[in-house]
């Protein structure tokens, strides 16, 4: 006996349909379909036991995704940030050191050769009495460093004791214009070269201008103690043919009435 | 059984018991023997079967917010599974049959096995020899006893297509182990 919906069995089983009740009906009275969708299922069942017969480890696979999933959970401390915190500091502490260092060098390197071109200048038109055109009247001083200082009463205020002044003139000490003042204790004859500071300066040499340093320091140039110091926004070069100790003194005397 | 034992209780992974953690291993991590399962047949190597579904269980755990809660998670593992081979497949090729079952020493709870002459390995040898496509419909059909439908969700492929395939899956295991049995029936007869 054929059966004329044995042909749809498979179709209705792997569809699903072989469910419905109509199929059940059918299948109950129909034992050639019944035997067809026996022979589908007990196909079924041996892959299933074929596969799931073979042994698997599971445990290793399932501690490799447990320990993942640790690590993703872990709220990213994030190392590469960590690493870039510390790149960050160390890249502004080596700026530091190295703005620290050129300035420090640059601040060494101008005032050595600012104290040598004082010397010169002081060597030439005070010792040598070269041929200058000096300004000797108070009121052309002062006129003079209100110009070249923006404070008239420089020279007056920073007369060593001792000392009257001689004459004053504008001069070029490494390439920036100062105020030669030449005073005289009435034997012996000092330089003091003042200057003001450039009011506009960028970031950097702001920088490098705090790690230079500010304060009183001489050093003996050729045959002349030649000592610098600034204060505010004005430099005083000095040079003096006394002993470096006198000289010091004398630094510090007028850097304080700058 | 033993992943059961393995399924953790609250805050065994993280000391503050995070419920999304609780809920990946409830609803997904018991799933991992299936995938494991049908991994091995679809890449017909361990190790390479190993290795994609802790890929596809670290992708769903990344993802796991997308999971809709009440849909279902197995089959939604599977496809992202599938999803994870396809991408591999490109690259790895397909090589010898590598089991090595001494190592496995885990035992299945017992399905009663059918009375059939032919051994499991002769059936999954089978099965092997089945393209991929074919290979992978019979496995979630056979196997993981999902349905067409579902199995046409899992691989993004028509409900038609994927009756096709199982049908002619179902054909061509069928030929092949009775072509085995001739052979079989024919040494016999020799001796």
């Amino acid at each position: 006996m054929i059966c004329s919906q044995s042909e749809r069995v498979t179709e209705a089983y792997l569809s699903g349909d072989i469910d419905q009740p109509a199929w059940r009906k059918h299948l109950d009275i129909c034992p050639e379909c019944a035997a067809k969708l026996k022979n589908e299922s007990d196909f079924d069942h041996l892959i299933r036991h074929a596969v799931t017969s073979e042994r698997l480890q599971t445990r290793q696979v399932e501690a490799h995704v447990r320990a993942a999933m640790r690590e993703s959970v872990t709220p990213i401390r994030r190392p590469i940030l960590a690493s870039w915190r510390y790149g960050i500091a160390a890249a502004v502490a080596l700026f530091f050191v190295v703005i620290a260092t050129v300035g420090y060098a640059k601040g060494r390197i101008e005032r050595t050769a600012l104290c040598i071109d004082a010397a010169d200048d002081h060597q030439e038109e005070v010792v040598a009495k070269s041929p200058r055109k000096w300004r000797t009247e108070d009121a052309e001083v002062q006129a003079l460093a209100q110009r070249i200082v923006g404070d008239a009463s420089v020279p007056a205020r920073i007369v060593p004791a001792g000392y009257h002044l001689v004459g004053a003139r504008v001069c070029l000490l490494h390439g920036k214009r100062y105020m030669h003042l030449d005073y005289s204790d009435g034997s012996n004859e000092i330089s003091l070269f003042v200057r003001h500071q450039d009011a506009t300066k960028s970031l950097v040499s702001h920088l490098f201008d705090f790690f230079q340093l500010g304060g009183p320091s001489t050093e003996r140039v050729d045959a002349f103690a030649v000592g610098s110091v600034q204060k505010d926004n004005l430099s005083l070069v000095l040079v003096s043919s006394a002993p470096v100790p006198q000289a010091e003194k004398i630094v510090a005397e007028a850097g304080g009435r700058l | 059984m033993l992943l059961r034992q393995l399924v953790p209780q609250r805050g065994s992974i993280l000391d503050g018991g995070d419920s999304r953690q609780l809920q990946f291993e409830q609803l997904a991590l018991v799933h991992l023997r299936a995938l494991l399962r049908a991994a091995v047949r679809l890449s017909r190597d361990v190790s390479v079967a190993e290795d994609l579904v802790q890929e596809a269980m670290l992708r769903a755990w990344r993802h796991f917010d997308r999971f809709q809660p009440g849909t279902n998670c197995k089959a939604w593992l599977f496809r992202i599974m599938l999803n994870c081979w396809s991408t591999r497949h490109q690259q790895i090729r397909q090589e010898a049959i590598q089991f090595f079952p001494e190592q496995y020493a885990d035992s299945i709870g017992g399905e009663q096995a059918p009375a059939t002459r032919f051994s499991a390995e002769e059936i999954q040898n089978s099965i092997d020899l089945l393209n991929e496509d074919y290979r992978t419909v019979l496995i979630l059909f056979a196997v993981e006893g999902f349905s067409c439908k579902e199995i046409a969700e899992i691989l993004g492929v028509p409900i038609g297509t994927v009756m096709s395939r199982l049908s002619r899956a179902r054909t061509q295991v069928r030929d092949d182990l009775a072509k085995r049995e001739a052979r079989y029936m024919k040494a016999k007869a020799r001796l």
